[in-house]
C-alpha cells in the first residue's frame, strides 16, 4: 500500500481536498456510530435492569390534615406490602424511600415542586425466578387492598425505549451509509480527474507494457494514503469530541448534580466490541476508498480502446 | 517476428498515411526505415508497438494477429517491444534512473537488480553523472539517450526507434548505433526510423523506404532477411 508511485498524483490539486473531506466524513460516521451504540447500550441496560421487576405505585392518601394523610398513606403502603410478601412468584418487595423517589423526580420537576407536591409511594418488586405470576390477578388484589394502586411492568415504557433505541441506531447506520456513499463519490471524482490530468503519462506507461492493474495500483496507493490520513484525523477528532463532552458533562454534574442530558452523556460507556466498531470505521473507510480507486481506474481504463 | 499484410492506415478521415503496405521482418534482423518527413515512418512504428490500429489489413507480431488481441493481452506483448519515441516521452517528474527503471519495475524486477543494471546502462550511454537528474534539466540529446536506455533496459525481442539520433552529434549517434547492433547480436530484432543518410550508409543493414504512403522501395546494402510482398511493393533482388 505504501510503495512507490511513478505517476505524480500528489501534485494534483483535486486530490488535496480528499483528506479533509474524508476527515469530516469519518468524524460524522464515528459520531453517528457512537450515538447508535450509546442508544443501544442504554436500551440494553434498561432492559437488563428492568427484566424481572415490577413497580407498584400507591397514590397519596388525602385526610383532613397532613398527619392524617401521612398515617393513612402508611396504612395503605403496609397493606400493599403485606399482600405482596405473601404472593407466590414475588421474591422481594422493597418500598422506595420518599427521599429516593424525590431524587428520581427532582431532575424533571425541580426541587421546589418535589417538596410541595403529594408524592405517590413506590414499591419495587423483584420476581422470583421460574415462578409464574398472574399480574392481572395481582393488580385486582392491589386495587382491593389500596384503591387507586397500579401495577407497572414497564412493558410500554421499555417498548418505546427500544423503538427509540432502534431508531437512533438506524439513523446512525444511515449516516454511515451516506458517508460511505459520499466518500465513494469523492474518490471516483478524484480518480477520474487524475486519469484526465495524467492521460499522457498513463499512455506512456501503457506503451512500455504496463497493464491496467499497474496503473490502478498507483492510484490505489495514493488514494489509500490520503484516505488513511483523513480517516485517522476524523476518528481522532470524533474521539476528542466525545471525551470533551464527557468532561463537560462531568463538570456540569459536579456543579449542579446529576440531571438530564449531562447525566446521560456522563454515563456513556463502551464495551470492547463497541471500541472495535469505532476503531474499524476509519479502517473501513480507508479500505472502501482504496477499493473504489482501484475499481474506478480499472473500469475507466477498460473503456479505452 | 513482424508481418504486415495489405495494411491501410489513416487517422479520423485524414489523408491515407499507409496504403497497402506489406512486409515481414525476420527474427534477429536489423533494418532502417527511411522516408521523408510525414512519409508515415512514425505511424508504421506506432502500429508495430500497438499504439494504433490499422484501418484495414493484418498485422502479426510474434505470431499473434494484433487485431484479435484482448486488451489484457497487450501489455505482455508490449513488454517484448522496446520503443524509442521521437519526442522521447519521458515522465517529467521522474529522475533519469527512475525513467529508465520503469520497464523493469512494470515487469516486477527486484529493486536490487534495478539499482545494479540501470546505472550501468546510463553510464554506457554517457549519463553516469545524471542518475538523479530530471529530464527538464537535461539537453535534448541527453533526454534522447535516457529514452534509448529505457527502450533497451528490458532486453526486448523487438526494438523500434523513431529518429534515435535526431538530437545527438555524429559521435554519439554512432555510439548509439553500436549499442543497437550489440542488442541485435544478442537476438533483438531492430527497426530504426531515420532520415540520417550518413548513418544509414555507414551501417550495413537493409532499408525499408516509405514514400507516397507506400512501402515503395526496399534497398539492401547487403544480404539481409527481409521479404516484401504486395502489388505496390518491390521485392528485393
Amino acid at each position: 500500500m505504501w510503495g512507490r508511485n511513478d505517476l505524480a498524483l500528489g501534485r494534483d490539486p483535486s486530490t488535496r481536498f480528499l483528506p479533509g473531506l474524508l476527515a469530516v466524513l469519518v468524524y460524522l460516521a464515528v459520531l453517528a456510530a457512537i450515538g447508535g451504540l450509546t442508544a443501544q447500550s442504554f436500551v440494553s441496560d434498561w432492559d437488563r435492569r428492568l427484566a424481572g421487576t415490577l413497580t407498584v405505585q400507591i397514590p397519596p392518601a388525602v385526610a383532613a390534615d397532613a398527619e392524617g394523610s401521612s398515617a393513612l398513606s402508611d396504612e395503605r403502603r403496609d397493606a400493599v406490602l403485606r399482600l405482596l410478601r405473601v404472593t407466590p412468584g414475588i421474591a422481594e418487595a422493597r418500598p422506595i424511600p420518599e427521599a429516593e423517589a424525590a431524587a428520581l423526580l427532582e431532575p424533571w420537576l425541580g426541587p421546589e415542586l418535589v417538596g410541595t407536591l403529594p408524592m405517590p409511594t413506590l414499591v419495587d418488586i423483584r420476581l422470583a425466578h421460574g415462578q409464574p405470576l398472574d399480574q392481572d390477578a395481582l393488580a385486582e388484589r392491589l386495587e382491593n387492598a389500596a384503591p387507586g394502586t397500579t401495577l407497572d411492568d414497564h412493558a410500554r415504557w421499555l417498548s418505546e425505549a427500544r423503538a427509540l433505541g432502534r431508531s437512533i441506531a438506524a439513523t446512525g447506520l444511515l449516516v454511515i451509509v451516506l458517508v460511505s456513499l459520499a466518500a465513494v463519490t469523492a474518490v471516483v471524482f478524484v480518480v477520474r480527474t487524475g486519469l484526465g490530468v495524467h492521460y499522457d503519462e498513463i499512455e506512456i506507461l501503457h506503451l512500455i507494457g504496463a497493464p491496467d492493474r499497474f496503473i490502478a495500483a498507483q492510484f490505489q496507493r495514493h488514494t489509500g494514503r490520503l484516505a488513511a490520513v483523513g480517516a485517522a484525523i476524523g476518528a481522532v477528532l470524533a474521539a476528542l469530541t466525545v471525551i470533551g463532552l464527557r468532561w463537560a458533562a462531568a463538570d456540569t454534574i459536579a456543579e449542579t448534580g446529576p440531571a438530564g442530558l449531562a447525566s446521560l452523556v456522563a454515563s456513556i460507556e463502551f464495551g470492547f466490541l463497541d471500541w472495535v466498531t469505532i476503531a474499524a470505521l476509519p479502517v473501513v473507510v480507508t479500505g472502501v476508498a482504496t477499493a473504489t480507486a482501484r475499481a474506478s481506474v480499472l473500469l475507466s481504463l477498460a473503456r479505452l480502446t | 517476428m513482424v508481418r504486415f499484410e495489405n495494411v491501410f492506415m489513416r487517422y479520423d478521415g485524414g489523408p491515407v498515411i499507409l496504403r497497402d503496405v506489406s512486409f515481414e521482418l525476420q527474427p534477429g534482423s536489423f533494418h532502417f526505415l527511411t522516408g521523408g518527413s510525414g512519409a508515415g515512418k512514425s505511424t508504421l512504428l506506432r502500429l508495430m508497438y500497438l499504439g494504433a490500429r490499422p484501418v484495414s489489413g493484418t498485422i502479426r507480431l510474434f505470431d499473434r494477429d494484433v487485431s484479435r488481441l484482448r486488451r489484457s493481452e497487450r501489455p505482455a506483448l508490449r513488454r517484448q517491444v522496446g520503443v524509442v519515441f521521437q519526442d522521447f516521452r519521458l515522465l517529467p517528474h521522474l529522475s533519469a534512473l527512475d525513467n529508465v527503471a520503469l520497464p523493469l519495475r512494470i515487469a516486477g524486477t527486484r529493486e536490487s537488480l534495478i539499482r545494479e543494471h540501470v546505472p550501468e546502462l546510463l553510464a554506457w550511454v554517457g549519463l553516469s553523472g545524471h542518475l538523479d537528474a530530471l529530464p527538464a534539466t537535461l539537453s535534448g540529446g541527453q533526454q534522447q539517450r535516457i529514452a534509448i536506455a529505457r527502450a533497451v533496459i528490458g532486453r526486448p525481442s523487438l526494438l523500434l526507434a523513431d529518429e534515435p539520433t535526431g538530437n545527438v552529434d555524429d559521435r554519439i549517434a554512432v555510439r548509439l548505433l553500436y549499442l543497437f547492433e550489440e542488442l541485435n547480436k544478442m537476438g533483438t530484432t531492430v527497426l530504426i526510423a531515420t532520415h540520417n543518410e550518413s548513418i544509414v550508409k555507414r551501417f550495413d543493414h537493409p532499408r525499408l523506404h516509405l514514400e507516397g504512403a507506400r512501402l515503395t522501395r526496399v534497398a539492401m546494402n547487403a544480404g539481409g532477411a527481409v521479404a516484401v510482398s504486395g502489388p505496390a511493393v518491390a521485392r528485393p533482388s
